[in-house]
């Protein structure tokens, strides 16, 4: 069917496609979030090459295999396009087939050959043929796999256990290593290395309390000086935590403050994946600077993994429920670009670089 | 190339009169990678082939340059159909319709709606006309909010701050 | 004589052309008075006009026979005036090719945008290529289809021509007609909107 346009002060731009994660619904390894912010490439590691393209980013491991979704926003559902590359030797399009047109939900995969990270790439959608003018570009970022070990200690406090197990956190580490894969990272978590850990003398049986507004922070301090494997993440796993779903220091503080991760049973594992990151040196990126004043509540903000709450609170309005992953959920998006705008992205790069020193 | 069927009067010798023949006003209409107007950047979608069919007939044909530049014949009142080509054979169309009214206020979600469409943002196709503007706080319009500070460089909090009006009124006008 | 019943595309011209007279000899004709009185204009008919056509006169002429003489059947053909615009700009000074019925003539718009070329009265459509190329604009025509002012169809015709839209709402037309030419607003046809796209058009 015809898009209708209706010019205005006689001119009109027209920008026929954007590109989006391919599901809805919780992460899937295969189908990463796609850094749909906006049209321009902003500031760029210099280790990133520089590039013309304008649109979206997106990051994956070499060696994986994508899905990404293109949107027909200005043009016909049954125009016909075709996705190209620019360079196949870093990133290759391996559906459709060369020469065969993109199929009708919009879905094309994507192949990452080669972390060469200095030599920027384009995917393009064409009109018409393998040749066709570009209506819209995408740079994939392609990273070499980094492994990150992790060793989990089960805590009991004034006598009352975590009810996780070593067993239990291998499932939990599958849906974390689901969210980082994008980023090239993964977390190699051995349920024999698992600790358990005794203290006592806690405000609370079981339970983490802190007063992080009055700055508190002695229980959680305690926690992450329990015997930490120097040689790997270190993180504690308490029944209950009376303010956080988790609390993280990066390895930036010096001990005996310390650094580590603690987290409460209630916590899920975009929780989980949330404290890594902020043990990869992101803070959370709700609100607009240090003072934490002007907190974001819109639908890119609660897209993001280092949103603050999940489950969020009823939302206004309501289409701000549901960000694609989920009534009231958190998204599981780990920025790729790093926006003028935007004091707290650029977090892929920021892990990576953490992650060539995390222990 | 065929034109549009034009009445004309036979006029007897010493008639002064005349009959005046106008080419439909031509509006812009630019296809772009990514909206907004260039900054120094080429977004332009080039070698795009395309025609525009008014009541059918054929008015006009070509090749889009680098800037990706149409101009459209449109009928004053009425509706062009333009046509995006491969190989001869319509892959895309769009019907090109013309508002000469003034913009809403830029203070009102539609006068908004109205600048980020202009400038290529995607808004959406729902309102009266399928080009999504309303007075609808919706998903698309967030999206497109956001998307514009991004571009712009402003905090990206959907807030539709008068700053960001100033910015909309700047870029798009009215 | 019969009275003729003017069809689309009929006009004085093709009608005397037709009956073999003068153009004058029928609409000065007294049995025309109402007709010349409601359309005004010999240029513009409209379909269902009744056009009474008198009697053609015999003239007799006397010459020798032993010798070759020539007759000259006076008349003087139609002509069609167009000014070409593009939007507010006339397209003046433009290399122009126009075809009527077949048979091409070149030339050159001038610093107005007019042409000015006879046509021949049984003339029904032409065209006019103007530019070259894939950059070429042309203009189909249908002549003596300029419908009386006075009528739905001659308001629509002659804003179709000065570039609105033929099927568009008609209110909204004539709304923008008016607003473009500082009339009152009012999306209805008055004397006033007559008036100007009299003066627009041309006729």
């Amino acid at each position: 069917m015809a898009v209708r346009v209706k010019v205005r002060l006689s001119k009109q731009i027209i920008v026929p496609i954007r590109f989006t994660r391919a599901v809805t619904g919780p992460p899937v390894a295969d189908a990463p979030e796609v850094d749909d912010r906006g049209f321009g490439p902003w500031t760029r590691p210099a280790s990133w090459g520089a590039s013309d393209y304008r649109g979206a980013m997106v990051s994956l491991a070499a060696g994986d295999t994508v899905r990404i979704k293109v949107l027909r926003e200005e043009i016909d559902s049954s125009a016909p396009l075709f996705i190209t590359s620019s360079d196949r030797k870093i990133a290759s399009v391996v559906e459709p087939a060369p020469g065969q047109p993109l199929a009708g939900d919009g879905i094309f995969r994507l192949k990452g050959e080669s972390d060469q990270a200095n030599r920027p790439v384009k995917i393009q959608v064409r009109l018409g043929a393998a040749d066709g003018p570009v209506l819209g570009e995408l740079e994939p970022h392609i990273f070499q796999m980094r492994v990150l070990r992790v060793r989990v200690h089960l805590v009991t406090i004034n006598g009352v256990a975590t009810t996780r197990t070593a067993n239990s956190m291998v499932s939990v580490f599958d849906d974390i290593n689901v969210i980082w894969r994008p980023v090239g990272i993964r977390f190699d978590y051995d349920p024999a290395l698992t600790r358990a850990e005794t203290v006592t003398g806690f405000a609370v049986p079981g339970q983490m309390t802190t007063n992080l507004s009055g700055g508190n922070w002695t229980e959680f301090s305690t926690l992450i000086n329990l015997h930490p494997d120097p040689n790997r993440i270190n993180m504690y796993c308490v029944r209950t935590a009376n303010e956080v779903f988790g609390l993280t220091f990066a390895n930036t503080v010096a001990r005996p403050n310390g650094y580590g991760i603690v987290i409460a049973d209630n916590s899920t594992a975009n929780s989980n994946a949330h404290e890594l990151c902020h043990y990869l040196d992101n803070p959370e990126h709700a609100h607009e600077n240090a003072a934490r004043t002007n907190v974001r509540t819109d639908i890119w903000a609660r897209r993001r993994l280092m949103w603050t709450p999940s489950p969020y609170p009823n939302a206004t309005p309501a289409y701000r429920n549901d960000v694609g992953y989920g009534a009231q959920l958190r998204g599981a998006q780990i920025t790729v670009k790093d926006l003028a705008g935007d004091p707290w992205d650029g977090e892929t790069a920021r892990a990576r670089r953490r992650s060539l020193n995390p222990y | 190339m065929n034109g549009l069927r034009r009445f004309i009067s036979r006029l007897i010798s010493g008639s002064t009169a005349h009959n005046t023949l106008s080419l439909p006003p031509a509006v812009p209409v630019f296809f772009q990678r990514s909206p907004d107007f260039p900054q120094g950047d080429a977004r332009g979608i080039d070698s795009l082939h395309f025609q525009v069919r008014l009541n059918g007939t054929i008015i006009q044909s070509g090749q889009t340059g680098a800037d990706g530049r149409i101009d459209v014949r449109v009928p004053v009142g009425g509706s062009s159909q333009l046509e995006l080509l491969h190989n001869g054979t319509v892959v895309a169309t769009y019907t090109v319709s013309v508002s000469t009214a003034p913009l809403a206020a830029v203070t009102a979600i539609d006068g908004q709606k109205q600048r980020l469409r202009l400038l290529g943002y995607h808004i959406g196709h729902g309102g009266a006309d399928g080009d999504g503007v309303d007075t609808v706080q919706n998903m698309e319009f967030e999206r497109s909010v956001l998307d514009f500070q991004a571009d712009t460089g402003a905090f990206t909090d959907a807030v539709v701050s008068a700053a960001m009006q100033g910015q909309l009124t700047t870029k798009a006008g009215g | 004589m019969p009275t003729h019943t003017a069809q689309q595309g009929d006009c004085l011209t093709s009608i005397a052309e037709q009956y073999g007279m003068y153009w004058e000899t029928i609409w000065n004709h007294p049995e025309n008075a109402d007709l010349k009185r409601r359309r005004k204009d010999p240029n513009v008919l409209f379909p269902g006009d009744l056009v009474f056509v008198p009697e053609k006169r015999i003239k007799e002429v006397t010459r020798s026979s032993d010798q070759q003489h020539s007759f000259r059947r006076k008349g003087v053909p139609a002509k069609l005036r167009i000014r070409l615009m593009d939007g507010d700009e006339p397209m003046a000074a433009r290399p122009y090719q126009l075809e009527i019925d077949g048979n091409w003539i070149k030339g050159t718009t001038d610093q107005d945008g007019y042409i000015e070329q006879p046509l021949p009265p049984g003339a029904r459509k032409g065209r006019i290529l103007v530019g070259e190329g894939s950059t070429q604009d042309v203009f189909e025509l249908q002549f003596g289809t300029i419908d009386p002012l006075d009528t739905t169809e001659g308001v629509k015709g002659r804003l179709s021509d000065l570039g609105y839209a033929s099927d568009g709402d008609p209110a909204e037309v004539l709304s923008a007609f008016q607003q473009k030419y500082g009339l009152a607003v009012t999306g209805q046809v008055d004397e006033a909107t007559r008036q100007k796209l009299r003066e627009v058009f041309g006729q």
